[in-house]
């Protein structure tokens, strides 16, 4: 089997600005997530048998950021075919 | 010892088989293209399915299958919280460094990480350096890993310790001194399924034979309502530490050469983006399960004989023992795939970055093939002698091996593809500021470095310092150079 070789020239913008909206997302994730977990230290009541911290401070953000994550891939490919 | 039925072996015994039957068709499906080239990368023919399933199963190890377990059995909830960088892992994992890496690899040719950095400079000295510090990391990781692997073998058969540590030094170096880099992907494609299901089942037996999600709170909270904090027992994850491993995980993961050697292997960059979706569900679905397993079996089973032996005693209290053996794999196959991919990278810094590319006459293809599959022995050999004194919990010295290899490596290879102004100083004092500072914050303060921050955190700043004010004392790289890494626009007054 032949190798494929990747259809780019040598521009690194489009990695680039993809590099920056990952370091974006994980300052907001990181910022979301800390910051509920750490409002909410003495919320230990239950939510659906999960302590409500975790539910708000952890689970909800990790849904959240997954469905970011699902469009910064969609983004890639838009932006991985003109190149 | 808990207790284990003998279909555990028998399960245990055919699946080593199967893994060595995949390493064996792998290496059927050899490309050619030069030795060094289908063993280090496999041809650069890898398609989306197993790049990221050998990138998660790579970056899943021991440590997250025997080690956060064990933290959450004894820190009970806190360690979601410990863990929560992984909501960005895949997104950090691909998007930081993934598309460049890839298409650099496929331009330049460079079949290591250390190669890139060393043609990117044109600096033999870069490509030493970055070699011996990538083989004395991995080759702590891979301690860590025999240490996991010896553990699992030691709660569920009995195997004595030592034993444990040999076994998985003979059987993973086997084959992938066997097979290469498309034996270790194909390998790790069917340990990712193995480690997915595994995970998935224990914590859904154990749900049910707990009685809910519920039961676990009422239980936990009967124990210590400490187990339901995010700041855990004996303050286990203050402020500082919270913040720290939130840039552990997911700058950890993007700044491991062995999981950039991946996006080498990359067949193009479309493979990529699937790759980063497939990884982002499979995080999703694993992680929280990880930490809950650990959780529930604080319920289940409150003392242990080690703190590691979390997981496996667990599977064993809960699930059936007809199914026990198959979800015992899950561990072993983090351990397995994680300890041929760190001995392949190992490996190919001996073989490639510090014998191959500093010889004065070539290396003919049967010398590079005995210098690859020494390397593997000897590393193997190495790790195993350093895995024969264990410490109490093994996340220690894969949390210390992961975040030194990403203060050392993360900024300068970032500047490196991404910055036409960085220069072969830049790129050296960024690698000896990473290292260095990390080391020394280590033994001096251990786990918490100034502001109680992880060392990792203080290293990672000094090593883009370092970077920075390195390529702007150091003469820049030749235009002829850099046009082979950047577009011209690009390069503008920068480079002359």
């Amino acid at each position: 089997m032949p190798e494929i070789q990747p259809r780019t020239g040598p521009d690194s913008r489009p990695a680039r600005r993809e590099a920056i909206e990952a370091a974006v997302l994980w300052c907001a994730a990181l910022i979301v997530t800390v910051g509920l977990s750490t409002w909410m230290v003495g919320r230990i009541d239950p939510v659906l048998g999960v302590p409500r911290w975790t539910a708000l401070g952890v689970f909800a953000p990790w849904l959240v950021f997954f469905g970011l994550h699902l469009w910064f891939c969609r983004q890639r490919k838009s932006a991985g075919s003109k190149s | 010892m808990y207790e284990t039925a003998s279909s555990v072996q028998v399960v245990f015994a055919i699946y080593i088989a199967m893994t060595f039957g995949l390493a064996y068709m792998a290496r059927r499906q050899a490309v050619g293209g030069g030795f060094l080239k289908e063993f280090l990368v496999g041809g650069r023919t890898i398609g989306p399915w197993v790049l990221g399933l050998t990138w998660i199963a790579t970056s899943a190890s021991g440590g997250t299958f025997i080690g956060a377990p064990a933290l959450a059995h004894a820190n009970g909830w806190s360690v979601m919280l410990w863990i929560s960088g992984y909501i960005v892992v895949a997104t950090t994992g691909f998007g930081l460094l993934g598309r460049r890496i890839s298409e650099l690899g496929g331009r330049t040719g460079a079949l290591t990480f250390p190669d890139l950095l060393r043609d990117r400079f044109d600096c033999r000295l870069i490509g030493a350096t970055s070699g011996v510090a990538m083989l004395v990391l991995h080759t702590s990781f891979i301690v860590a890993q025999y240490i996991a692997g010896a553990r699992v073998l030691e709660a569920v058969m009995g195997v004595p310790y030592i034993w444990g540590v040999f076994c998985f030094a003979i059987v993973v170096g086997l084959y992938t001194a066997y097979g290469g880099f498309r034996a270790v992907a194909w390998t790790d494609s069917f340990q990712a399924v193995v480690m997915l299901v595994g995970v998935l089942l224990t914590a859904g037996f154990g749900l049910y034979k707990v009685g809910g999600l519920q039961a676990v709170y009422d239980g936990l909270a009967a124990q210590s309502p400490d187990l339901l904090t995010p700041v855990g027992p004996d303050s286990f994850l203050p402020l500082p530490a919270a913040i720290s491993f939130f840039f552990v995980w997911p700058l950890a993961t993007a700044g491991g050469p062995s999981l950039i050697t991946r996006f080498l292997a990359s067949r193009d960059t479309d493979s990529l983006k699937r790759a980063a979706l497939l990884i982002g569900c499979y995080i999703l679905l694993l992680y929280p399960a990880v930490i809950f397993v650990g959780i529930l079996g604080r319920v289940l089973v409150p003392e242990l004989a080690a703190g590691d032996h979390a997981m496996p005693a667990t599977i064993l209290a809960v699930v059936p023992s007809a199914l026990a053996g198959l979800v015992l794999a899950a561990p072993m196959a983090a351990i397995m795939s994680t300890i041929s991919s760190y001995l392949l990278v190992a490996a190919g810094a001996i073989a490639r970055d510090l014998y191959q590319r500093n010889a004065r006459k070539p290396i003919g293809e049967g010398r590079a093939k005995a210098a690859t599959h020494l390397s593997i022995l000897a590393v193997g050999l190495v790790g195993g002698v350093f895995a024969l004194q264990p410490p109490d919990y093994l996340q220690y010295i894969v949390i210390f091996s992961g975040t030194g290899l990403a203060a050392t490596f993360l900024f300068p290879t970032l500047l490196a593809v991404y910055w036409p102004g960085m220069n072969k100083t830049g790129c050296m004092a960024g690698i000896v500021a990473g290292f260095v500072s990390f080391l020394l914050q280590y033994a001096a303060y251990g786990t918490q470095s100034f502001l109680g921050l992880d060392p990792f955190v203080w290293s990672l700043a000094l090593s883009a310092a370092g970077c920075v004010f390195g390529s702007r004392a150091g003469a820049p790289e030749p235009r002829a150079v850099l046009e082979k890494y950047f577009a011209r626009e690009e390069l503008g007054q920068e480079a002359t």
